[in-house]
């Protein structure tokens, strides 16, 4: 039977520590957890997927399903690792049902004239207004990066990843994470310098 | 080193996973090529910059609604578990396992019953029993339990009949010598002999 009562005082528990306090029915303890992965979680998601509310979905979604597998902590051997799978693949997943609808909605559009209309995603005041024009430029140039080659450069050079960390989220081998990685690095910088913008990486 | 190989080994060179006498080649390579040298020059500002890029952060009701998912979900939870308790032991399931339960005893009871009459031995049949018999005696294996059974039935409601015909015929013996009692006393004046009580 699950409990539903407040604890205090985690102190430095370990991921493992916490998890098994969840296991045994406490959500509390879940909250400290959510507490230590939401902002990485969430940057992730929302610079993978470029929309905010999906990306809180997501991220939702993500500790949601995490919960429901609490039983199976003691399997999981890199809880953070497991986390951040759970939301590449929900936010792969929204790209995709994305594609489908654009592609279902141009289709429409082309046979007749009550399509579906398509955002228009390069004014976003909203967004200019939120950031730095420079931040903002970087966050799109990414955002148009193929899928494979957004979610490894994310990892590894906004959350800081290990290769083999970002090999088991993306269940491919650690040359091939590399090399990935190179590619989206260059494809990136290819990117911004070809459209002429100066985003400050002058060292 | 050709500008294609710098360009393939130019993230192990920023991430410092070449080995020493590979990072030197890219240095040298990097010194004599132009282009090499822009390219390392950008992609170190590239990744320098891409870990600068501010955090965003979820909205100010992102814990409260998590907070009431996960609530959620362990109600859920909690009424599929009661569910299934339901189903297993509620009161249709409870009905059955009653009815199942009275079978198993019925055809234990059966197995017992017939076991003990298999076991009831089987008497020789002698010339005394004749006479109870309905069939003359007959040895042991020939005769099967349900026909002895019948034989001892019908031979006890034979016993119980004799018994009540004497019974009644002790009353009607009762009842005659009473009135020779009763009549005793003027038979006697009459001077008449006693009646012999006879079948």
């Amino acid at each position: 039977m699950l409990m539903v009562n407040s604890k205090s005082g985690f102190g430095e528990l370990t991921d493992a520590e916490i998890l098994a306090e969840v296991a045994a029915g406490d959500i509390d303890a879940y909250g400290k957890i959510v507490g230590r992965y939401r902002g990485r979680l969430y940057n992730f998601v929302f610079r993978f997927v470029s929309e905010k509310e999906t990306a809180e979905d997501i991220v939702q979604e993500t500790f949601l399903r995490a919960f429901r597998k609490r039983k199976e902590y003691k399997a999981i051997a890199n809880f953070s690792t497991w986390l951040f799978t759970i939301a590449g693949n929900l936010a792969k997943s929204e790209l995709r049902r994305r594609k489908r609808w654009r592609l279902f909605s141009l289709h429409r559009d082309d046979e007749s004239d009550t399509g579906m209309e398509l955002p228009d995603e390069t004014y976003r005041p909203d967004k200019v207004a939120e950031s730095s024009l420079a931040d903002d430029q970087i966050h799109d140039a990414i955002a148009s990066l193929p899928e494979n080659y957004r979610q490894v450069i994310l990892l590894r050079d906004v959350e800081g990843m290990s290769y083999q960390e970002i090999a088991e989220i993306v269940d491919c081998p650690v040359g091939t994470v590399k090399s990935r990685v190179n590619r989206a690095r260059l494809k990136l910088q290819q990117k911004l310098k070809n459209e002429g913008r100066d985003v400050g990486l002058e060292v | 080193m050709t500008y294609e190989a710098f360009e393939e080994k130019i993230s192990a060179y920023l991430d410092d996973e070449l080995s020493p006498i590979a990072r030197t080649e890219m240095e040298r390579k990097a010194a004599e090529c132009e282009d090499c040298r822009v390219l390392l020059k950008d992609m170190k500002a590239l990744k320098e910059r891409l870990t600068r890029l501010p955090q965003a952060q979820p909205s100010a009701g992102f814990n409260f609604e998590l907070r009431s998912h996960l609530l959620m979900a362990v109600a859920k939870e909690n009424q599929m578990s009661h569910r299934v308790r339901r189903v297993f032991f509620g009161s249709t399931m409870r009905t059955i396992t009653t009815l199942a339960a009275a079978v198993i005893l019925g055809l234990g009871l059966t197995n017992v019953v017939q076991d003990q009459i298999s076991s009831i031995p089987v008497v020789q049949a002698t010339a005394e029993d004749a006479d109870f018999l309905l069939t003359p005696a007959q040895p042991a294996s020939a005769i099967d339990h349900r026909g002895a059974l019948e034989r001892l039935s019908q031979q006890s409601r034979r016993l119980d009949g004799k018994l009540y015909r004497n019974s009644q015929d002790s009353g009607r013996v009762d009842t005659m010598l009473n009135r020779q009692k009763r009549m005793s006393p003027w038979l006697k004046s009459q001077d008449v002999k006693q009646i012999p009580v006879s079948f």
